[in-house]
């Protein structure tokens, strides 16, 4: 309610999506000879509880992020992400994509090379958002930013529901 | 000496302590002194002009009255006192909160006579309550609340003057603390005296406080506080039936506002108003439709899930509020349920605005409030629900439509009233029920119709809503048509209308149909993957608690088993069987049935178990499995038995185990035909050469010696010592190591049940120390097993602790033999765990409360010490049973009681970290992770921060190379525990080391531990930023 109602909100009532059950723990996995690929469902869980910088909802609720936008290729070492502002003039869209960014970097290891990207045709001004997030100098540049970083670790919090 | 003591009293005047008062009262308690001749020294103080004089001397005489006992001044005392202080109400402002105390003290006084209505007209005259600091004005309120509680008849004449008085005193008070109490007075002022023309003026001064607002209240004290106060304001709001012609249109007007707390709070208001049982009928009727309108409001529209209960309750409480009062109560009540019915209807006929489930909720609430309208409201919608039921056909409206139903079926059974409709209408409800089992087999319809059912069976008063044939009828097509799916919420719906079943139908029909029918759809299947659920089933009819009970389907049991030993054996289906009987056995009712039991069940199978020993066919009976399952069957008989029974039994155990005689004598009375002659080798468990089929029998023994009923001894004689001998020299030297344990279990049981102390003297002396067993006690890891469980048995029962320390000692010393080190750290664990077979308060062993922190608070020293003493670094498996034993010690008490050991504990924790046994690796970690959510939840750390370096260290070597999953998936998280709960200063030092030793473990071959590393990497991450310590 409060949040909603204070000014400048960009989208005050986002639908609002069910949250996946926890992964399904197989036999292969509990085996402890059994090497566990990289896959799209591990990297999806490492995003999904990212909080939304407006809603206190996290990205999965607001289908931000989904699992078949997660692409993660373990032998070639790429993980692509793409997610989906909710509304196409977000302008919350590039501190996601950092979020998430950030999230990835400290989740993946190093040999990864990681994409995120706005999902094609859902925000205004895609190509730029998608310039901004590759390039790295960039990235760093804002990660020195001492507000900048406090808001995305505040994204980053995990809060225990 | 009198000077010297006018003295003391007189420094008390300048230099004021506690334990001078205290001393002066205990003086003038023990009537040493008198109050008089103390108040005589300092008399002149007590006027003298300076106000700081006047004020210590006031202060003395305070602290005096605060320590002296409340019956040792005397009548006029006390008067000239109270004169006193009233008079100083006049004086300066600083002397007011001595004499507000003194005041206090004096009321409690056991011989205070004086007039309270002076008291109260000094007080609110002359002192302005208000301008008060906060614990004065809390001293002003307990004074009136002691003042009401004794002089209730003298203060009856001050009439409404009194009420008067108190609001203009706590008028404008605004401190929780104080109207905690401002609104206890109020309520037993309100409620002891007359009101009069008060109601309104007192009413107004009350409903400024509602509701209770307190939004900055953080923290449980400020809630508690919180939820007090508002407890507090509640009562006084409806304190008075005066009060409900202001208190309705309040309730009403704050239903109104916004915000969710006070609509939730003006329900519970109306809910209190209403069940209060003050005569406020005429209030709730003038404003009933008001009422009803906006609490179908809340309901139909409830803004939250707290504002939806809430109104329920209300409108259940109005209820039954309406319903009071014999003809005029059967009117009003017939009246409203008319206007809900009305209105409830057309939302039962729209499916399509969807609010079938609110209607329902509001019948449902309505309904709970009184038998009449729970009648009429069944009478009006079963009929019609069941009508649109047929009309619908889309599943949406029908499961809603079901709701309905099912909210006005518990309702009925919570009433317990089955409406006016004769036997064809409510049977033609069941009917149609019953016609929609079977429709759609997985189908959600199909669920809530068996639900339905089960609560229409629940309805028993003032007769069955479902006839008996009837409820046969549908067991049967349950049966048929419905538990063949397995794992299906239908199967769960029907499971548990049996136990309904079972729970309302005589026992005629469940033993003499239901259980056989059962069984036979048992018996047709047993081959097949067995029905866990029909087990389930078979175990909650058997397990409802009856007065009578039959067991003549036993018989069929026990054939069946028989029949799958001789065609098999299988194995599971004989075990099936035998656990079904176990649980009918569970709830054996007195001896009698004990005996017939022991006939039926025990006598029989103990015959073919030891024939099937002694024989050289495979049988189902040598299985473990099924040995121990007659164990529990036994162990439920025996411990029922009388002496009498139980002591034939044991003759002939003595018989069978110890002279292998198996002729069964005892038991029929002759010699059995099927006796030696048949049995292809004389039995015998206890002695060489210990066959194991043989030997495994010691389980059935350990069963029926140690659960002897609870007034029979088996003294220490003979017959014990020999038995005891060879149970041992079998535990040391038969060949099978499970019938091992269970002779050592079974010598536990039979030292636990020793009557005395000198008993167990002479026993352990015995089996210890005597010559002839010498040759058994050269077994170490044997000899430590029985150790091991004679020390359970003894600890159980928390036998004095010299014995228990040296047996203690003796495992202890044992950790350092290579032979039995592993038997003696395991043995801590089999000390401190319950044991499923032997010394369970079922089988009458003597269990003494909290004997595990008692042995905890016992061996812990004696392990660190023996830990200490051996500082040996060559020998690592002595430090590493150690470390196993101490991690067992740990795990089974409560932490509470661990707290206080920890920083000696940790170093030791932190060495198991550097062991390589897995097991031991996952108890210490898991140690670690308690210890650290222990030390969130009450500040104060118990893990030093001297200790978190290296714990830190050894974590990340655990996370990074340890090569079992498990132990690293618990490094990691332990590692993200230590960033959650450790104080940050401590950690960011390693920050940078353990960032980079998991940014390795992000990616380790399981993803279990990566998922982990993920998570505690993620927390260290954010350790050093403004955002805390990671939520």
């Amino acid at each position: 309610m409060s949040v909603a109602s204070r000014k400048g909100l960009d989208n005050s009532n986002p639908l609002v999506y069910e949250s996946v059950s926890q992964r399904e723990l197989t036999e292969a996995e509990q085996n402890d000879d059994v090497v566990d690929k990289f896959d799209g469902r591990e990297v999806f869980d490492m995003i999904r509880r990212i909080n939304d910088p407006e809603h206190p909802l996290t990205l999965e609720e607001l289908n931000v992020v989904q699992i078949d936008h997660c692409e993660v290729d373990d032998d070639k070492n790429r993980v692509v992400v793409y997610y989906t502002p909710t509304i196409p003039h977000c302008s919350m869209a590039t501190l996601i994509g950092l979020a998430i960014r950030v999230k990835l970097l400290r989740s993946l290891p190093e040999r990864f090379k990681v994409d995120v990207r706005i999902y094609e045709g859902s925000h205004v001004s895609e190509a730029a958002v998608n310039k901004q997030l590759s390039d790295k100098e960039r990235v760093a540049a804002a990660l020195e930013n001492d507000h900048l970083l406090n808001v995305i670790n505040q994204c980053l919090t995990i809060h225990k529901k | 000496m009198a000077t010297e003591w006018s003295q003391t009293v007189l420094t008390g005047l300048t230099n004021p302590s506690p334990e001078l008062f205290r001393s002066l009262a205990t003086e003038i308690d023990e009537k040493r002194k008198t109050l008089l001749r103390i108040i005589e020294i300092f008399g002149p103080n007590l006027t003298n002009a300076e106000l700081s004089i006047r004020q210590n001397a006031l202060g003395l005489i305070v602290g005096i009255l605060e320590n002296v006992k409340r019956d040792t001044l005397t009548e006029p005392e006390i008067s000239s006192l109270a004169d006193f202080l009233c008079s100083r109400l006049l004086d300066h402002k600083q002397l007011m909160s001595q004499t507000l105390r003194g005041l206090n003290f004096l009321v409690k006084m056991e011989k205070f006579r004086e007039d309270p209505q002076q008291i109260i007209d000094n007080l609110t005259e002359n002192v302005h309550v208000l301008s008060l600091p906060r614990l004065d004005r809390l001293n002003v309120y307990a004074l009136f609340e002691a003042l009401v509680d004794r002089f209730p008849a003298e203060l009856e004449k001050m009439g409404s003057n009194l009420l008067m008085r108190y609001i203009t005193c706590m008028d404008g008070e605004h401190e929780p603390r104080n109207l905690l109490i401002v609104f206890r007075t109020f309520f037993k002022i309100v409620r002891k005296f007359d009101v009069g023309p008060l109601a309104e003026t007192a009413f107004d001064v009350i409903a400024c406080y509602f509701p209770i607002d307190n939004p900055t209240a953080q923290g449980d004290v400020q809630e508690n506080l919180r939820e007090a106060v508002t407890v507090g304001l509640r009562r006084c709001l409806t304190a008075s039936p005066k009060f409900a012609k202001y208190c309705f249109p309040l309730i009403l007007e704050k239903l109104l506002s916004d915000s969710n707390d006070a609509k939730v709070e003006s329900l519970n208001t109306l809910v209190a108003l209403c069940e209060e049982g003050l005569p406020v009928k005429p209030d709730l009727v003038e404003h009933l439709s008001s009422v009803w309108i906006q609490l179908r409001r809340e309901i139909l529209a409830p803004p939250s899930d707290s504002v939806e209960d809430a109104a329920v309750k209300a409108l259940t409480s109005v209820t039954v509020l309406l319903s009071r009062g014999s003809q005029e109560g059967e009117e009003s009540v017939n009246s409203f349920v008319t206007k809900v019915l009305a209105e409830t209807e057309q939302f039962l006929r729209k499916p399509e605005v969807q609010l079938q489930q609110p209607a329902g909720k509001m019948l449902q609430a309505v309904a709970g409030g009184s038998v009449e309208a729970c009648g009429r409201i069944a009478d009006a919608t079963l009929p019609l629900t069941v009508r649109l039921l047929m009309e619908h056909q889309r599943s949406d409206d029908r499961i809603a439509l079901l709701n309905v139903m099912v909210l006005i079926l518990k309702a009925m059974g919570q009433v317990s009233t089955g409406g006016h409709m004769d036997e064809d209408e409510r049977t033609s409800v069941a009917v149609f029920y019953q016609s929609l089992i079977g429709q759609s087999p997985q189908s959600m319809v199909n669920c809530m119709a068996i639900n339905g059912l089960a609560l229409m069976l629940k309805i028993r008063a003032p007769q069955p809503f479902i006839q008996h044939d009837r409820v046969e009828q549908i067991c049967e097509t349950l049966l048929n048509g419905v538990m063949g799916y397995e794992n299906s919420g239908v199967v769960d719906e029907a499971t548990n209308f049996f136990k309904v079943v079972g729970e309302v139908e005589d026992e005629a029909y469940i033993f003499g149909k239901l259980i056989p029918r059962l069984f036979e759809y048992i018996k047709n299947r047993e081959v097949l993957p067995l029905p866990v659920r029909l087990l389930d089933l078979a175990t909650a009819l058997l397990r409802t608690p009856r007065p009578k009970r039959s067991s003549d389907f036993i018989d069929t049991l026990i054939e069946r088993v028989r029949f799958n030993d001789e065609r098999g054996p299988y194995v599971p289906s004989m075990k099936m069987y035998l656990d079904i009987i176990a649980t009918y056995v569970e709830g054996v009712n007195g001896p009698g049935e004990a005996l017939s039991l022991h006939q039926q069940v025990l006598f029989p199978t103990l015959r073919s178990a030891i024939h099937a020993a002694t024989s050289e066919d495979t049988s189902g009976f040598q299985d473990i499995s099924i040995l121990l399952s007659l164990s529990r069957i036994y162990r439920n008989i025996v411990s029922h038995m009388d002496k009498e029974t139980y002591g034939n039994l044991i003759k002939t155990l003595d018989t069978m185990y110890l002279r292998g005689d198996t002729s069964y004598r005892h038991e029929i009375g002759r010699g059995d035909n099927l006796g030696d002659k048949l049995l292809p080798s004389a039995f015998r468990p206890l002695e060489k050469p210990y066959v194991t089929t043989h030997t495994r029998c010691i389980s059935i023994l350990t069963s029926i010696v140690c659960s002897a009923p609870r007034d029979f001894s088996l003294g220490y004689g003979q017959w014990l010592k020999r038995v005891l001998r060879q149970l041992m020299e079998t535990c040391c030297l038969c060949a099978d190591e499970q019938s091992s344990v269970f002779a050592a279990q079974c010598i536990g049981g039979l030292v636990n049940r020793m009557e005395d102390e000198k008993m167990v003297k002479e026993c352990l002396g015995d089996l210890l120390d005597s010559a002839d067993l010498a040759k058994a006690r050269t077994q170490e890891r044997r000899y430590t097993r029985v150790i091991i469980w004679i020390t359970k048995g003894l600890v159980v029962r928390s036998q004095p602790d010299t014995i228990i320390r040296q047996l203690t000692d003796m495992i202890i010393v044992r950790l350092k033999n290579q032979k039995s080190g592993a038997e003696a750290a395991d043995g801590l664990r089999v000390i401190l765990e319950d044991s499923a077979f032997v010394l369970t308060p079922q089988m009458n062993a003597v269990i003494s409360p909290l004997y595990r922190q008692k042995f905890f608070l016992q061996t812990l020293p004696m392990l660190l010490q023996s830990f200490d003493q051996n500082s040996e670094a060559d020998k690592t498996w002595i430090q590493r049973n150690h470390l196993v034993a101490l991690s067992h010690l740990l795990r089974c008490v409560p932490q509470f009681v661990t707290k206080a050991f920890m920083p000696k504990v940790v170093p030791l924790l932190l060495h198991s970290l550097s062991s390589d046994n897995a097991d031991l690796l996952l108890s210490t970690l898991t140690s670690f992770e308690e210890l650290l959510l222990e030390s969130a939840a009450d500040a104060s750390t118990t893990l030093d921060t001297a200790n978190i370096p290296p714990l830190i260290e050894r974590l990340l070597d655990l996370s990074a190379t340890s090569t079992n999953m498990e132990v690293r998936v618990a490094a990691v998280r332990t590692l993200g525990f230590v960033a959650t709960q450790c104080p940050a200063p401590a950690l960011l030092p390693y920050r940078v080391k353990v960032l980079k030793t998991l940014l390795k473990v992000l990616d380790d071959k399981k993803r279990r531990v990566r998922e982990a590393a993920v998570e505690a990497r993620g927390i260290w991450c954010l350790l050093s930023s403004s955002t805390g310590k990671g939520g």
